[in-house]
This record gives structure tokens, sequence and C-alpha cells, in this order.
């Protein structure tokens, strides 16, 4: 029997969109039974009828991020708001470890499910809570999506051309980054549980999770001086760069390291005249001139495939690497090697490759057991074998609507 | 107050950031991390500014002492025969090992998670590196740039018509850290369950794929490439779309960066009622009626949309329009640069940073949780390690090493 690294760990999970999910997903794929709990009226906002609208057959199940997100876990359905359903959860929670939100503040304590009423039920439960700002201070009832924590961290200041600061990230780096933080929380206090048998309160902020990591908060710290963008250069060495190369949009990263690097560079560019421009001759020149360097340098890429560039400059030690569009990621020879790439068979998707852990470990590998709940799919699985509730009594509770295997807009 | 992991035991022999990172979120949380420099110039991040005055010395730069708050210091030369007798005695000790060095570098002091696990079966080996320990870039060079482009980051970030962009600073290092803590905190839970031990092998790369989110997966849907869009975001295509290269912003515009009276903020209304609420709180309600403005059509007008936005925040300050948005449920970010970031009033109400008194650098103010726990706070005993700082106490009051010892691998610049 495979073994798993978090074996016999319970967790409820109410989260939706992406970072609570994200962090359901890291213990999910080491093993822990992560029960997923939605309701008929909120199913996950991921579920799908964004990409392929609401035309096709059980839109519900074909949301490409939800897919990605909750493969190995249980999804069930509960509605918390009717007194049979809060009953159901607290026999739940009566058997679970931990309990992860990602509700504004108010939500919970407003069910009558507040950690003081949980703590009655479950007295060693942890309960993690992933607001966008925090459970308490000025902001906590302000509402925020991805977009708002990447402007508060400084993310979208320091990212950006020279002189051109603002730019907008790309992805909600807030959702992965506060994810990862409350599986890690999760983790730390249940270490701590085992060794004293008390619980918890983690109260995980995007904002906090995100601001962790800026670097740049340290210049100001101690110098007084904002870090301002610098595109894709580096303070230590030059150039270093984004270029141009054969085909559509096509771009390749390289870093000049040290002088070794540079020397074998300009070898590989053929010795071109300009390589020996007096402009060029130090890292510090290089910094200085840089922008000139770049479009040399650019001459030389685009006259070259981004993989080529890759393997030529790597095989004499430079740092190079090919610009991926979402379409290369999952056909990279190296994700593909080492298996990160994992296929998810599903009834309504088919088979897609979803991006699996970051991580591989020698004992208990984990990996995908099984895709992505259809909505309900484990009422019976969670409420027979796990609560052993009767045929009957899950029948009374699906008439009475307290669970189901249809999201209410599926009836219109 | 008790902390949640003072019962483990790690050693860190990381450097810059990705490693040291991962160690010192264990630290925080009440870990004893003993750190492992080389003699002499210790880890590379000691050479990394920023420094005072930009005056580098090896005991004042404020990316060291950060990512190495709460550490204790050792200085081995592990390539000699002393140095590493001392290490695997110090492994045998402990229960977490954080490297980040490239993949060949362990394996060939024959300090690999092989050797290392004769010497303690228990232990586990976390090893960061850009590119994992196995699988064809295995031994490629890479930086944060590298990563950005690999995992796909930097695809989506800049000007349409020019360079993509890598996100500023340094994320990728510091998230492989977070998630090279989950990972250990995981096989702790199973060592403790099983008396195993094990190696994780974590790919900054691996990380960045993950933290770029979907597009991947809508392309095995849709067949479309998303492209970069400025300050704006792109459109979603559609199954069967050709590839997109419009401008257009999409239907949940407006997600915008834009001016106000005293700096920048995104509005980010992703919900046709919070669209409603905006026109309202502009005292505009008839643009929700606006044909140009309703649903489906305001990515395609996302100029105009601009212009009117920007009429109204252009009297505005950051804090009033905040203030502002929040009262009427409108999601919105203040765009934050280091300053203001460093003086928020909610980072500042809920302590978020920690004040620090190193030997060298004086009081600083760090970044201090990663979250909030109600029973073990989080907390730093005591700043970065001068290097070497702890050889006396870990070598000879620990572990046993007598000063004759000690001076003798001091005279052959063992530590």
């Amino acid at each position: 029997m495979t073994e798993f690294a978090l074996q016999g760990v319970r967790i409820i999970d109410h989260t939706i969109a992406w970072a609570g999910p994200q962090s359901t997903l890291l213990l999910a794929d080491m093993g822990a039974e992560v029960i997923k709990i939605e309701s008929c009226t909120r199913p996950d906002v991921m579920r799908g009828g964004g990409l392929s609208g609401r035309r096709i057959q059980k839109f519900w199940e074909t949301g490409p991020w939800f897919l990605q997100l909750n493969r190995n876990k249980l999804g069930i359905t509960i509605d918390l708001g009717k007194p049979e359903g809060k009953a159901l959860y607290l026999k739940l929670v009566k058997i679970s470890d931990a309990i992860i939100d990602n509700f504004t503040p108010r939500v919970m304590p407003n069910l009558g499910l507040g950690y003081e009423e949980l703590k009655k039920v479950k007295s060693d439960i942890i309960m993690v809570h992933l607001p966008g700002y925090g459970s308490t201070g000025p902001y906590k009832d302000a509402p925020a999506y991805g977009d708002c924590i990447n402007a508060f961290s400084g993310l979208d200041n320091i990212t950006g051309y020279p002189g051109k600061p603002n730019m907008r990230p790309g992805i909600a780096y807030g959702d992965p980054t506060s994810g990862f933080a409350a599986a890690f929380g999760l983790l730390a206090a249940l270490h701590y549980r085992q060794r004293t048998g008390k619980g918890q309160v983690i109260d995980v902020s995007h904002f906090e999770a995100t601001s962790k990591a800026m670097d740049g908060l340290l210049d100001y710290a101690i110098n007084r001086r904002i870090q301002r963008p610098i595109g894709n250069s580096d303070a230590r060495f030059a150039p270093q760069g984004c270029y141009p190369c054969l085909g559509d949009d096509k771009w390749v990263v390289i870093t000049i390291s040290s002088e070794q690097d540079w020397l074998e560079f300009i070898r590989i560019l053929g010795n071109p005249d300009w390589a020996h421009d007096n402009r060029f001759a130090t890292s510090a020149n290089r910094r200085e001139y840089h922008e000139e360097l770049d479009k040399l340098i650019g001459t030389w890429t685009c006259q070259h495939d981004n993989y080529e560039i890759m393997r030529l400059l790597q095989g004499v030690g430079i740092a190079a690497a090919p610009v991926l569009e979402s379409g290369e990621l999952f056909i990279d020879p190296h994700f593909e090697a080492r298996g990160f790439y994992e296929a998810s068979i599903h009834p309504y998707t088919g088979t897609k490759l979803l991006p699996g852990t970051a991580y591989k470990m020698s004992r208990t590998p984990g990996g995908t057991r099984w895709s992505a709940p259809l909505f309900g799919e484990h009422n019976d699985c969670v409420f027979k074998d796990i609560l052993g509730l009767s045929s009957v009594e899950i029948a009374e509770l699906t008439a009475k609507g307290i669970i189901g295997t249809e999201p209410s807009y599926a009836r219109g | 107050m008790d902390s949640a992991l003072s019962d483990l035991k790690i050693i860190d022999v990381g450097h810059y950031i990705a490693g040291p990172y991962c160690a010192s979120l264990l630290a925080g949380l009440g870990a004893e991390v003993i750190k492992v420099e080389r003699p002499g110039t210790g880890d590379g991040s000691r050479q990394l500014g920023p420094f005072p005055d930009d005056k580098p010395h090896p005991e004042k730069s404020g990316l060291f002492s950060y990512l190495n708050l709460g550490k204790k210091g050792i200085t081995l030369n592990l390539k000699s025969a002393w140095g590493k007798e001392a290490f695997l005695k110090l492994v045998s000790q402990s229960d977490v090992l954080i490297e980040n060095y490239e993949p060949r570098v362990m394996p060939s002091l024959q300090l690999g998670y092989e050797e290392l696990r004769e010497v303690n079966p228990r232990l586990i080996m976390v090893s960061i590196s850009n590119y994992g320990q196995t699988g064809p870039y295995r031994d490629y060079k890479g930086f944060e740039i590298t990563m950005n482009a690999l995992g796909g980051i930097q695809y989506e970030i800049g000007e349409l018509d020019r360079e993509p962009l890598k996100l500023g600073g340094e994320q990728m290092q510091f998230q492989a850290g977070l998630v090279g803590a989950f990972a250990a905190m995981s096989a702790i839970w199973y060592r403790n369950l099983t008396g195993f031990g094990q190696h994780i092998d974590l790919s900054i790369a691996e990380i960045a794929a993950i933290m770029k989110g979907a597009p991947s997966t809508y392309f095995q849907f849709s067949g479309v490439k998303r492209m970069r869009n400025g300050t704006r975001p792109m459109r979603d295509a559609r199954p069967g779309e050709p590839v997109v290269k419009s401008r257009d912003p999409g239907n949940l515009y407006p997600i915008a960066i834009l001016p106000c009276k005293d700096g920048y903020v995104c509005v980010d209304t992703e919900a046709e009622p919070q669209w409603h609420a905006l026109c309202e709180m502009m005292g505009k309600p008839e643009l929700k009626e606006d044909p140009r403005f309703i649903r489906g059509r305001r990515g395609q007008n996302a100029d105009e949309v601009d212009i009117i936005l920007s009429e109204w925040l252009k009297e505005k300050t950051q804090r009033e329009v905040f203030e502002e948005c929040t009262n009427w449920r409108v999601p919105l970010g203040i765009v934050n640069n280091m300053e203001t970031l460093f003086n928020d009033p909610q980072h500042r109400e809920r302590g978020f940073f920690t004040t620090v008194n190193h030997p060298e650098l004086g009081s600083i103010e760090y970044p201090g949780h990663l979250f909030l726990m109600s029973e073990t706070p989080w907390h730093y005993q005591s700043p970065a390690p001068l290097l070497g700082e702890h050889n006396r106490e870990i070598l000879v009051n620990r572990m046993g090493y007598s000063e004759r010892d000690m001076d003798k691998a001091a005279s052959e610049g063992v530590i």
C-alpha cells in the first residue's frame, strides 16, 4: 500500500476560488483527507461557467481552475444556513483535525460557527482563516481580490520597465502565496497539538504573506530608500534581459553573471566587433550601457529559436531559458521528464495535464489519486461511511435541500 | 508563550534566499536553527545589500540579516575531514537539513541524502534547486528571471509591443522557501508516525509554474494563449477563437491601475454588482444603463471607462478612495511603494513588523510574522548570527569538542 505523509489528518475545507483551494491542494496531495464543503446555493465560483459559458451540459463540472485546484479532495454539500445542516456540520467537526475557510471575518461567527462554538464540539480543533487583509485591523472588512493584494503588497509598483512602474503582474500573487502559508501554518499548529493537545486559530492575511517576501522593504528600513523597477536587469551583474527570438512573439531570457560568462557569451555570438567596445568591457560598464547592449544582443537572438539559445548557452554554463507560453509549459521536455504535469481523468473534461506538486518526496511521493470532485460526489462516502448516516437519513436531507448533487442554478 | 516548533532542530546549510528563508520560517515558529556557513566568506547573501549607506560589509547585509533572523551560526569547511565529521555529528542530532545548492554539490561532498541517511535515518533533507534534482535541465544555471521565464510567469507581464517582464523582486525564491517549509512539516508528521525520514526534492521552476495559475490548463481547453496587456488584464478567450492579440481586457473590466491625487490605485471590480456600486459611488448611476458600459461591452470601451474613473479619482487621495470603496464594497487596492508599504496602517495595527537589534546594524524593523497564531505567536529569538558566532556554544558546549580541537580547526581554516 502506498503511504502518504499526512495520513490520518482530516481537514474541513470551506474555501473557494484560488488561495484556499491551493492550500488544501497541498495538504490533499500529501494524503490528508480534505473534505471540501460547498452548498447548492454557493458552489465554488471556479466550477465553471466563465470559460465555456452556461450552454454546455453540466458546465459547473468543467471549470479549468476548479479542476486544477481540487484533485484528491472529497466533495460534499451542506447548507449551513439550516439547523439540520449545521448539526451535520458539527458532527463532522467532532472528528476533524482542522478547519480552513476564506470567508470574510464575519461569516463563520454569523453562522454560529466561530472558533468558540466549534471548540465546544472539538476542544483541540485548529481553525485557519484566510481573509484578504486578516481578521483584525482597519482593513478587515475591505473586499479583496488578487489585484488588490498585488497593489497593496507593492508588487505592482516594483514590477515594470525602468522608469515605468505599476505594471500588472499577470498573476494573483497573493493567492498561491497565502495558500502556501496557510498550509504551512496548519501543519505547524498540528505539530504543536500533537505535543500539547492544544488547538488554536491561525489568521493568514494575503497582504502579510505577500509583504513578507518583499525584500525591498529592507532597503527602506535601513536606508529609507524606495525600490524602483529595473525591468529585466539585475542590480548585481549585466547584461540580464529578455530578448526576441525567431518566431511570433518568442523570447529568451539570458543572465551574464560573471566575466567568464561574458567571454563565453561573445564567443558564442561569433565575437562581433561591438562586443569589444569599451562601453561593454566590465559588468559596471555593461550596466551603464545596458539599453544599447540589449539591442545588439537582440540582433543575434532574433535569428535563433529560443530553445536552441537555451541549449547553446547552458552548454557553456550561462543561465538562459525560453519565455514559455501557456501552451508550452506542459510539453517542456524538463517538466515532462520530471513528471511535473499529472494527468487528470475526468468524466466531463476528459484527460488534461495539470501542474502537480512542486517537489518529490522520496518515501511518500503523493501524486494524483483522483481528479476534482463532481458536485456533491462524495456525499454518500462522507455522510454514510464516515459519519454513519443511514440511506433514509440521507434521502431526508436531500429532500429538504440540506445536501444535494446539483447547484441550484442548474435548475434555471 | 509557547512556540509551535520548539522541539525541532534544523540545520540550514543554505545560501542566498530560498534555503535560508525556508529555515527562517521554521525559526520564527520556535525551531532551533543552526546555520552552517563556509569559513571566511559565509553565505553569499552577506555580500549582497542593502548595506547602510551602501557600504558593503559582511556583517551588515540587510538581506542576510533578515533571512537569518533567529538562527545560530557556525562555520565549517565541509571539504575537510574534520569539518565533515562535525557536520555529520550535527546531522545525527537534527530533525531537518535544508540546502539549496546546485544538485551536484552535496553528493560531491559525500553529503548527499544517501550518506546522510546512514548517519540519521530519521533525517528529513530538504533540497531546493532551480530545476530539481532530476531531469535534463538539472545542472543548468538559473536566476530569478530564468524561473519567471520557464514557469510561464514572464510571458504575461509587460506591454504587448515590448519584451515580457519578470516580476519585481525575488518572489519565486521566497515562495520556494515557503513551500519547502510546508513539505518539511509534512515529512515531520510522517516521521512522527513511522520513524522514517526522507528526501524532499523541490524545484523553483515548478513553484513558478504553480504560481502562474491555470493558463496552461485553459490552453488545453481552448487552445488560446493569454497575452500580456500592460496595466490591464487580457480577456479570456473562448473555445475556437484564434490567438488573441487585441488589447481588450475583457468583461471583468475595470481591473485597472489608475492615478489618483497622491499616487495610484488598482480598481478591481470582478462582479457586476461591484461595477454598479462603483457607478453609484461616483454619483453616476446612469452609467449602469449606458450601452457602452453594460456587461460584455466595458472591455471594448476600456479607454472610456478609464477616462471616467480618472476624472473621479484625480480629486481624491489613495486613502479617501480606499475608504469610500470599502464602504461601498468595491474591491480596490492602494498601489503601495516600499515606503507606504512599510508604513501601511494595516501592517502597523497588526504588528507585522518586528524590531530586532543587531550588533552591527543596530535596531531594524523587519517583516515579521507570516501569519498570526493564537497560541504560539511568531517570534524571532535573536538577530542573524555573526559569522561563526556560535561555534563555541554548539561545537564545544553541545557537541563536546575540546578547546584544543577548536584552536586546531581554526588554525587550519576549518572553522
